[in-house]
C-alpha cells in the first residue's frame, strides 16, 4: 500500500473516531438531559433502545416507596370456596427473612402488579403468572379434589413503619384486586 | 499572587514589577492555547493499556457470573415461550420500542439454550482477552438479545452490564492481559541468530499504550451514572427522603428489595441519616473528586464502600459488581500493573527459578512468553548449560533430564519438570489461574505430561535445526545417559561458532 493511500485511510479513520465520539457524547448528554423532540427521538432515541446503552439514570430516587407490593393469587374452586396463594417472594415473616437471591422474579412481579391492566397486550403476562401460580398450589395440594375454576390477581401492598416504630411479625396487607381470569382445562 | 502584590506595596524594583507584569500577561495570552492543548492531550494522548485489561476481565466475570446465577436457573420460567413471558408479547414490546434482539420470535427451546450457550462461551472469549473484539461484539449482542427479551424482569445491574459490553467492543480492550496480547507480543519475538540466548537481544518489555477516547468515554459514562443519579435524588417536588435523611431508612424497610428483614438488622435513624446525606454528597461530588488527581483514590475508595453497602443489605442483583467493574479504567497504568502484581506477590522476594534450554527455539519461545505473562516478576531463568549454575540450583538433576523438559523450582525447593513445571507456575502466574483448576483434575496430569512429551520429543523437527547443539539434544532425548564433558565441548563449540562466547548468559535472569 502507497504511503499517500495509508495516510488517507489513518486520516479518514481519525474523523470517523472523531465522528462518533461526538455523537456519543451528544448522545450522553441529549438523553440523560431528557430533552424532547421528533428529532432527538428519532436520532438518539433509536440509537438508545437499538444499541441497549439506556441511560435516564434515577435508581432510589425520592419519595422513596412507603410500602412494598407482592402479588397473590385468589383461587375460586368450582365447589365455591375460595383459597389466597401468596407469592414465594413475600417474607412469611417481616421480622425475620434473609435473601440470596430471586431478584428477578421479583422484578417481574413488581412490574406485573403495577402496570395499568389496561395495556391489553401484556395481559397475557398476567395470565401466565397467575397460572403459575395455580400450579403451585396444585403441587401443593395433591389430594385436593376441588377444581380451580377462576383466579384473581391480587396485588398486597405491606405499609412500613414509620421511623421509631417496628414491623410486626405478619402485618395486614393492603389488598386489592387488579384481574381476573377464567380457568380451563 | 498576594505575596507578590504585597511585595510591589512594600517596594519593588520597576524590573521586577516588568517580569511579573509579562509573567501575567503571557499566562492570559496562553491561557486558551493550554486549555485547548490539555483537551486534546485528553483525547488523543495515548494511555496504558492495563486499566482497561482490568475492567475487560471483571466485567467478563461479573456478567458471566450474572448470567449464570439469574439467566441460567430463570431460563425456563421467564425466557422459553411457555414461561411467563410468551415470545408474542416480547416480539411487540419489541416492535414498540424500538428494541432490537435476536431471540426475538424464537420459541424453539433449544435454539434460546444454544444461544445462551454461545454467550458464554463469547464471554469466555471476553475474559481470556481471545478474539477480544469479535468476542466483545457477540457478547454484547447476546447479552442485549436476551435482556430485551425479558424487559420487565431487569434492573439497573443489567443495563450497566450491558454498557460495560458496548464499551469493550468499540475499544482495544485486548491490548492488555490477554491472548490477542500475548500472540501479538510473540509475533515481535525474533530468535536470536547465533542459536542460543542473548540476554541484550531480548525484546524489551514496553508498556502497552492505547488511543484513549474509548476510555474517555467510558470515564464519562459512569460520571453520567453518578451525576444523574444524585441529581434525580434531589427531586424536590415532594418532600425529599434524602434531605431529610430518611432515604436509607425507607430502602432498608422495603420487604421487596432487602437481603434482611430490617429488625435483624435495626441501623440507627442517625446512621440511615448520615448515609442518605452521604449518598447525595457522594454521587454529586464524584464527577468532581474523580477528576482531581489527588482525590481520586478517595472518591474510588468511597464509590467502594458505597457500593459493598448496597450490596450487603439490598438483593438487587449485580448492579454493585458490575458499576465497580468501571474503577479501574480511572486508575494509572502502573498502578492497576502494580496491583496485578501485588496479587501474586505473597511471598515477597520468593522467586520460582526456570531452567531453559538456551540453544532450544521452542524453549526460548516458551521462555519469553512466560516473561509476558510474569506480572509479579516472580520467576527467575537459569541456562540449563551453565553447569556452574545448575549445580548449585538443582544439584544432583542430570544434565540429560534438564535437556529433555523445562525444570522448576518452587521457592520451597521443591523442583518440578515439564507439565508439572507449568503447573506450579500457572499458580504466580495470573494469566493462567484460569486454566489452573482445571490442570488439577483427574487425568488432565497424565494428559498433560503426554502431550508435553510428545512436544519436547519432537521440538526439534517444530522449528528450523541445522547446528550441531540440535543433534546433542536428539541425542540427549535417546539416550538415558550422556557424557557430560561431550555436551560441554558441543556447547562451547556452538557458542565460539556464533562468534559470541563472550556474550554467553551466565545467569539469564
Amino acid at each position: 500500500m502507497s504511503p499517500l493511500i495509508r495516510t488517507i485511510l489513518r486520516r479518514l479513520r481519525s474523523a470517523a473516531v472523531l465522528l462518533f465520539v461526538l455523537w456519543h457524547l451528544t448522545f450522553l448528554v441529549l438523553t440523560n438531559a431528557t430533552i424532547h423532540s421528533e428529532a432527538i427521538d428519532a436520532t438518539v432515541g433509536k440509537y438508545e433502545s437499538y444499541l441497549g446503552l439506556d441511560q435516564r439514570w434515577g435508581m432510589f430516587s425520592s419519595p422513596l416507596w412507603r410500602s412494598a407490593p407482592f402479588p397473590a393469587a385468589r383461587i375460586a374452586f368450582d365447589d365455591g370456596s375460595t383459597e389466597e396463594v401468596s407469592s414465594t417472594n413475600e417474607p412469611a415473616d417481616m421480622t425475620r427473612y434473609a435473601r440470596l437471591s430471586g431478584w428477578r422474579q421479583r422484578k417481574l412481579e413488581h412490574y406485573l402488579i403495577t402496570i395499568d391492566v389496561e395495556r391489553t397486550y401484556q395481559e397475557p403476562m398476567l395470565r401466565r403468572l397467575m397460572e403459575s401460580y395455580v400450579a403451585r398450589w396444585k403441587r401443593e395440594h395433591p389430594g385436593d379434589v376441588r377444581k380451580p375454576v377462576r383466579v384473581t390477581l391480587l396485588r398486597r401492598d405491606f405499609t412500613m413503619p414509620v421511623p421509631g416504630e417496628p414491623w410486626e411479625a405478619k402485618p395486614t396487607p393492603v389488598t386489592t384486586e387488579k384481574i381476573t381470569f377464567k380457568l380451563t382445562e | 499572587m498576594l505575596r507578590h502584590w504585597q511585595r510591589t506595596a512594600s517596594g519593588m524594583s520597576t524590573d521586577e514589577l516588568q517580569t511579573m507584569t509579562n509573567e501575567a500577561t503571557s499566562f492570559w495570552r496562553d491561557l486558551p492555547r493550554t486549555a485547548w492543548r490539555a483537551v486534546v492531550d485528553f483525547w488523543t494522548k495515548p494511555v496504558r493499556a492495563e486499566p482497561l485489561a482490568m475492567m475487560r476481565i471483571l466485567a467478563a466475570i461479573c456478567v458471566l457470573a450474572s448470567a449464570l446465577t439469574s439467566i441460567a436457573p430463570n431460563l425456563s420460567a421467564l425466557w422459553f415461550d411457555d414461561g411467563l413471558i410468551p415470545a408474542d408479547v416480547a416480539s411487540q414490546y419489541m416492535g414498540h420500542g424500538g428494541r432490537f434482539s435476536v431471540l426475538n420470535g424464537v420459541t424453539s427451546q433449544p435454539a434460546i439454550i444454544a444461544w445462551f450457550v454461545l454467550w458464554m462461551v463469547s464471554l469466555l472469549f471476553v475474559l481470556f482477552g481471545c478474539f477480544t473484539r469479535t468476542a466483545c461484539a457477540v457478547a454484547w449482542l447476546l447479552a442485549l438479545s436476551f435482556n430485551m427479551r425479558v424487559f420487565w424482569a431487569l434492573n439497573g445491574g443489567d443495563d450497566v452490564g450491558l454498557h460495560l459490553l458496548f464499551y469493550l467492543m468499540i475499544s482495544p480492550s485486548g491490548a492488555a492481559w490477554s491472548i490477542d496480547a500475548l500472540r501479538r507480543r510473540l509475533r515481535t519475538y525474533r530468535d536470536p541468530p547465533q542459536g542460543f540466548e542473548s540476554p541484550a537481544l531480548r525484546p524489551a518489555m514496553e508498556p502497552v499504550l492505547i488511543p484513549p477516547w474509548s476510555v474517555r468515554l467510558i470515564q464519562i459514562q459512569l460520571i453520567a451514572v453518578y451525576l444523574l443519579n444524585g441529581i434525580n435524588k434531589l427531586n424536590l417536588e415532594h418532600t425529599n427522603d434524602y434531605l431529610t435523611g430518611e432515604a436509607v431508612y425507607w430502602a432498608l424497610n422495603d420487604v421487596s428489595l432487602t437481603r434482611f428483614a430490617y429488625d435483624m438488622v435495626p441501623f440507627p435513624m442517625w446512621l440511615c441519616r448520615l448515609l442518605s446525606w452521604g449518598t447525595i454528597v457522594f454521587e454529586l461530588g464524584f464527577p468532581i473528586l474523580v477528576l482531581i488527581p489527588r482525590l481520586r483514590p478517595w472518591a474510588l475508595v468511597a464509590g467502594v464502600l458505597f457500593h459493598v453497602g448496597i450490596f450487603a443489605t439490598l438483593e438487587i442483583g449485580w448492579f454493585s459488581q458490575m458499576t465497580l467493574c468501571y474503577y479501574p479504567i480511572y486508575l494509572k497504568g502502573h498502578a492497576v500493573e502494580r496491583f496485578a502484581a501485588w496479587l501474586v506477590r505473597a511471598k515477597r522476594g520468593k522467586k520460582y527459578i526456570v531452567c531453559y534450554d538456551t540453544f532450544c527455539p521452542v524453549c526460548r519461545r516458551s521462555k519469553f512468553a512466560l516473561e509476558l505473562m510474569d506480572v509479579g516478576r516472580r520467576l527467575t531463568y537459569r541456562d540449563i548449560h551453565d553447569r556452574a549454575a545448575m549445580e548449585r540450583d538443582l544439584p544432583g538433576v542430570p544434565y540429560a533430564r534438564a535437556l529433555k523438559e523445562l525444570l522448576v523450582v518452587a521457592p520451597g525447593g521443591k523442583i518440578t519438570g515439564g507439565f508439572d513445571a507449568f503447573r506450579s507456575l500457572a499458580w504466580v502466574l495470573p494469566a493462567l489461574w484460569p486454566v489452573l483448576p482445571l490442570m488439577y483434575l483427574p487425568g488432565v496430569p497424565i494428559i498433560g505430561r503426554w502431550v508435553y512429551q510428545a512436544v519436547a520429543r519432537n521440538r526439534y523437527r517444530l522449528v528450523k535445526c541445522d547446528d550441531g547443539v540440535c543433534n546433542l539434544h536428539l541425542m540427549a532425548l535417546s539416550k538415558q545417559t550422556l557424557n557430560e564433558d561431550e555436551i560441554a565441548k558441543v556447547v562451547q563449540r556452538a557458542r565460539e561458532a556464533a562468534g559470541a562466547s563472550q556474550e554467553a548468559p551466565a545467569n539469564a535472569t
